[in-house]
């Protein structure tokens, strides 16, 4: 049985109580932000008309060119051909109006992250080659097993290999970004046909788009009881039960929400067989686009091997 | 865990897709037989319920927070199968809509969380498990195992497949293209953080969600306890597959021969430390001298310069060797844990 706390004792004064609560309640917070945001995501309004051609274009023309596009970023060695590579997406999201509390975390995130991590790849000590700029010099010796190196430097090469990573995870991320902020969801998920995914894991996708929104609405309400009825930490071991009893809560939600809707299918008339609507036809400018993107990427990869 | 988009080269997320291709249409052919009309929306539910699960954020010591990634909780309460997809398709929803993961990067993510991490947890799950009640203390501690297994065999693959990134794409100087780090830095970075930390926020997370099903629904069914779950031909086919690996295990000699390689990095022997170095730590020499294996690299004692298939026939003998003694351990724990149980319902 847990012992009765402290601000319930007889003569504890809420006051104290007040700092303690703000930094224990950071992560329940934070979590809640992230789950808004992803509801909003899928919930959010129709985009308006004539906000820009890419909004447009038919879901499969979009994700054919995306993937296509960084397909071919991956093949990228150049820093040059890779800076385009996102120059363009930049672009293109500027074009498309992106909006800039979805574009601007993003283009923060991603490179910070992939600099915090690569930043040890530009010593000598992985990459080799000569040094640059030295940072650290010992006479060398060994500790334990191990011989510690004499000079820790950045070289040139690391430089290289870090910048090109850098670059080239950036440039994937915006035009992944790019595809998923001017389509809507369940339009992006239904053009996944065009790329050959099999018609019941399409019908499946989209389901579980459409009541993701309601999971995650029953785990938002879970932490934002939890937030109202705290007050001060219940440590790391209590906090993991916590979890996964909301795990658990949101499991049975599932079990019950799938039996309701596998009732209101089946009086609908659904055996188990799979039939999708007849998808929109092809219009030129959705080939114009393909073609434009594969133009593109056939463009990068020829000035990457020509500058290699 | 989840790889993003540049990590990994054509040569290594190539490959993964075309492995998970096969094993998708395999899983989703199960599921029609056992699952047929819930199937649709029972895979769809679980694809969102992994997804939210991946949402929950757990404090961890040290003041940082971490998330279970739950493959082994959807394996454990719907069988592996299901888990195979509902994972594979949250995965998508991440990277698709959401940017979180990456889209060339999808079918290794998969690979790891949606295959490797379910199958790895749900076998230990089961070997541990057995066939007790639903409710009771050996199962959760065997969930707790299996989440721990589980997220652990996906980080060691994680770190290979990332650790194998310099070894196969490099540019014409010689700079690797894509992830820098050797298998000598990635591996241990992911094992380390996931041994150490994450694999006992996954091991909680399991072992207490399905403490708290088993204790607010009595009457849950999981999946080893449905005609959903393998069952016992799973274990038989965990059997063959590790026996298949043993046979296996000299083809290393073969490509070490063919392609003149050394010992596996950091494997070195006391001798062959000394003369890769050049001196030998006194600590080592210490150390090596404190136990002697009854089959020292692999062979027969006192054996160098045996032909290429006598080391091969002895490599298999080890790994018979060695897989028995875990076997005989793992039985004897499996043992002791039913005694304790059935001390437990007399009392």
């Amino acid at each position: 049985m847990a012992t009765l706390p402290e601000w319930l004792r007889p003569g504890a004064r809420p006051v104290s109580l007040l700092p303690q609560r703000a930094t224990a309640h950071r992560l329940l917070r934070r979590t809640l932000g992230a789950m808004g945001r992803s509801i909003s995501l899928l919930v959010r309004e129709p985009d308006g008309p004539g906000v820009g051609a890419l909004r447009t274009a038919d879901p499969r023309a979009k994700l054919l060119a995306a993937v296509g596009l960084i397909v071919a970023t991956t093949f990228l060695r150049g820093l040059l051909p890779l800076a385009a590579c996102l120059a363009l997406a930049l672009a293109l999201s500027a074009a498309a109006k992106v909006p800039g509390r979805r574009l601007l975390p993003v283009m923060i995130a991603v490179p910070l992250a992939s600099t915090a991590l690569l930043l040890p790849a530009t010593l000598n000590i992985v990459s080799g080659g000569p040094p640059l700029l030295v940072l650290w010099r010992s006479a060398g010796g060994a500790f334990g097993p191990w011989r510690l190196p004499e000079v820790v430097a950045v070289t040139a090469d690391g430089l290289l290999v870090a910048g090109r990573m850098v670059l080239r995870t950036t440039a994937c991320a915006a035009l992944a970004l790019l595809l998923a902020a001017t389509t809507r969801p369940q339009r992006l998920l239904g053009g996944l046909r065009s790329l050959g995914v099999p018609q019941a894991f399409v019908m499946v996708l989209a389901m579980a788009e459409r009541y993701l929104a309601v999971l995650l609405r029953s785990a938002q309400e879970l932490h934002l009881a939890r937030l109202a009825r705290s007050v001060a930490p219940i440590g790391v071991r209590r906090e993991e039960a916590w979890a996964a009893a909301g795990v658990g809560a949101v499991f049975r939600r599932t079990r019950s929400l799938a039996d309701a809707v596998t009732l209101a299918m089946v009086s609908r008339g659904f055996t188990g067989e799979v039939r999708l609507l007849r998808p929109a036809r092809w219009r030129r400018t959705d080939w114009l686009l393909v073609a434009a993107a594969a133009a593109v990427a056939a463009g990068l990869l020829i000035l990457d091997r020509r500058l290699a | 865990m989840h790889i993003p988009d540049g990590y990994l080269g054509p040569q290594t997320y190539l490959p993964a897709w075309g492995v998970m291709a096969p094993l998708w249409s395999w899983a989703s052919a199960r599921l029609k037989r056992t699952l047929s009309v819930r199937r649709l929306p029972m895979m769809a539910l679980a694809a969102a319920f992994t997804f939210v699960v991946m949402m929950f954020n757990v404090p961890l010591p040290g003041g940082t927070s971490g998330h279970a990634v739950g493959s082994v909780l959807v394996a454990v309460l719907l069988g592996p199968w299901a888990a195979v997809v509902a994972v594979s398709l949250a995965l998508a929803v991440q990277a698709l809509l959401f940017g979180d993961g990456g889209i060339t990067a999808l079918g290794a993510n998969c690979l790891t969380m949606a295959v490797v991490m379910p199958f790895a947890g749900w076998w230990t799950y089961r070997l541990l498990a057995g066939s007790s009640p639903a409710g009771s203390r050996r199962r959760w501690v065997a969930a707790a195992a299996g989440g721990y297994v589980g997220v652990n065999a996906a980080a060691l693959v994680t770190g290979v497949l990332l650790g194998i990134q310099p070894l196969i794409a490099r540019d014409p100087s010689g700079r690797p293209l894509y992830c820098p780090f050797g298998l000598g830095v990635a591996v241990p970075a992911m094992a380390v953080s996931h041994l150490l930390v994450i694999g006992f926020v996954e091991a909680a997370v399991t072992a207490l969600a399905l403490a708290y099903l088993a204790r607010t629904e009595p009457g849950l069914a999981l999946a080893d306890q449905t005609a959903e779950g393998p069952s016992s031909r799973g274990l038989r086919r965990l059997g063959l597959s590790v026996a298949a690996l043993a046979l296996l295990s000299p083809l290393s000699l073969v490509l070490v021969a063919r392609f003149g390689g050394g010992t596996a990095w950091g494997e070195w022997s006391a001798g062959e430390l000394s003369r890769l170095t050049g001196y030998l730590p006194s600590g080592f020499q210490r150390l090596s001298s404190l136990w002697r294996a009854p089959l020292p690299d692999y062979g027969p004692p006192g054996a160098e310069g045996v032909s290429v298939v006598a080391q091969g026939v002895w490599y298999v003998v080890s790994a018979a060797l060695g897989v028995a003694a875990i076997g005989a351990a793992v039985l004897v724990l499996r043992r002791l844990f039913t005694r304790k149980e059935r001390d437990g319902h007399a009392a």
